[in-house]
């Protein structure tokens, strides 16, 4: 039987990943100690995805991830859709501000300045709706050809570019989709648009995940050198981490449409309550 | 915890351990021994330091002899599907570089 303390220790130790949801969550609680008031629910769904992701990276879940396909598939499902999901939906960026000293709350400027400039550059065409799509259906079919899911899971420094590129893209991607409050360098698109982009992303993901589900051979050898975690069946593992592909995956485009609207409801709202309090204030 | 009373087997002549028997004889989980083959610094060589034998595919009668030998052994983790033979040497260089117990 697995202690808890066998649990809490990580299968890979990664120090920069440690790090990364360290300074996450710390700078988040500084932030609002400094005065940040993000409100419960967002407090809540930052942390909730910061942990997740720091769940299935540096615990003994890892450990399932590289003997399974199912437990593989539900941790690139946290990392590239969950976890980044919830700390974009947070919009985070006015608590982290809050959190980092004063003088790196502005954009560097003298020698680093043209280096963030570019950066701004490269961040606003990965922001395009196309590629922002584009990007997160392909990461998911790039890291899934069999060859090269093969030599992910084989090599450790590949193993850690996968889950990185997985937990940038997804950031990247729910933060386009969620973007709100004061304007940023994201491009912030209609809800009309951002709803396009996530029904766009929604065929390539389920067509994947069918394809993985109702595949007569075996995919993914890796899983089978050592032998996986225990004892299943190859192609029920393999069926399993298909419909974890497939449906949960596909299922977040919704929930996430459905929040863009609930935002936009809201949006008109609050200028409804503005109009008719100024129409008051005249009369 | 630990089986120092591993054997290793014996492949075309040689003398070679599978990972389960490297798991058991650290008395570590499932696994460890393919992570640290996976992450060995140690440069090796298929046909040299380690070999992969298919356990599902028809083969030769005399793998399919070791393969008996190996099951007999409790050797085999019963869902791999494919078996890394370390040869002895390869598995000292593998020990001393992963922390592992020498056989």
């Amino acid at each position: 039987m697995i202690t808890l303390l066998e649990w809490l220790r990580p299968w890979e130790p990664s120090l920069p990943v440690f790090l990364a949801c360290v300074l996450a969550a710390g700078l988040y609680v500084v932030g609002m100690m400094r005065g940040a008031r993000p409100g419960f629910w967002p407090a809540l769904s930052y942390f909730l995805g910061v942990g997740l992701i720091y769940v299935v990276t540096q615990t003994h879940y890892d450990y399932y991830s590289q003997y399974l396909f199912a437990a593989h598939r539900l941790q690139h499902l946290v990392l590239h859709h969950l976890g980044p999901f919830l700390i974009a939906l947070a919009m985070p960026t006015a608590v982290l501000a809050a959190g980092l000293p004063a003088s790196w709350r502005t954009l560097p400027q003298g020698v680093m300045a043209p280096f963030f400039r570019v950066l701004g550059s490269i961040y606003r065409v990965l922001q395009q709706p196309f590629i922002a799509g584009f990007l997160f259906v392909g990461l998911v079919y790039f890291w899934l050809t069999p060859d090269i899911h093969f030599d992910a899971m084989l090599s450790l420094d590949l193993y850690w570019f996968m889950n990185w590129t997985m937990a940038v893209d997804g950031l990247l991607f729910w933060w386009l989709i969620f973007e709100r409050g004061g304007r940023g360098i994201t491009p912030r698109l209609s809800p009309g648009r951002r709803i396009m982009v996530l029904a766009a992303i929604m065929p390539p993901q389920i067509v994947l995940g069918a394809y993985i589900t109702f595949s007569g051979q075996n995919l993914f050898e890796i899983y089978d050198v050592c032998g996986r975690a225990f004892p299943i069946d190859p192609m029920l593992d393999q069926q399993i981490g298909g419909l974890i592909t497939w449906i949960p995956a596909a299922m977040m485009s919704v929930i996430a449409a459905v929040i863009v609207l609930a935002f936009r409801l809201d949006q008109e709202e609050r200028a409804e309550d503005s109009r008719t309090e100024t129409t008051l204030e005249r009369a | 915890m630990s089986n120092p009373g591993e054997r290793p087997l014996d492949y075309r002549g040689q003398a070679v351990v599978t990972l389960r028997q490297i798991d058991r004889h650290n008395g570590a989980v499932k696994g460890t021994a393919f992570r640290a083959f996976k992450h060995a610094d140690v440069p090796l060589v298929e046909g040299r330091d380690f070999f992969v034998v298919p356990l599902d595919r028809p083969s030769h009668p005399a793998i399919d002899s070791f393969l008996l030998q190996a099951r007999q052994a409790d050797a085999v983790y019963s869902s791999s599907r494919a078996l890394i033979l370390l040869t002895r040497h390869a598995y000292a260089r593998l020990a001393a570089a992963a922390n592992l117990s020498p056989l």
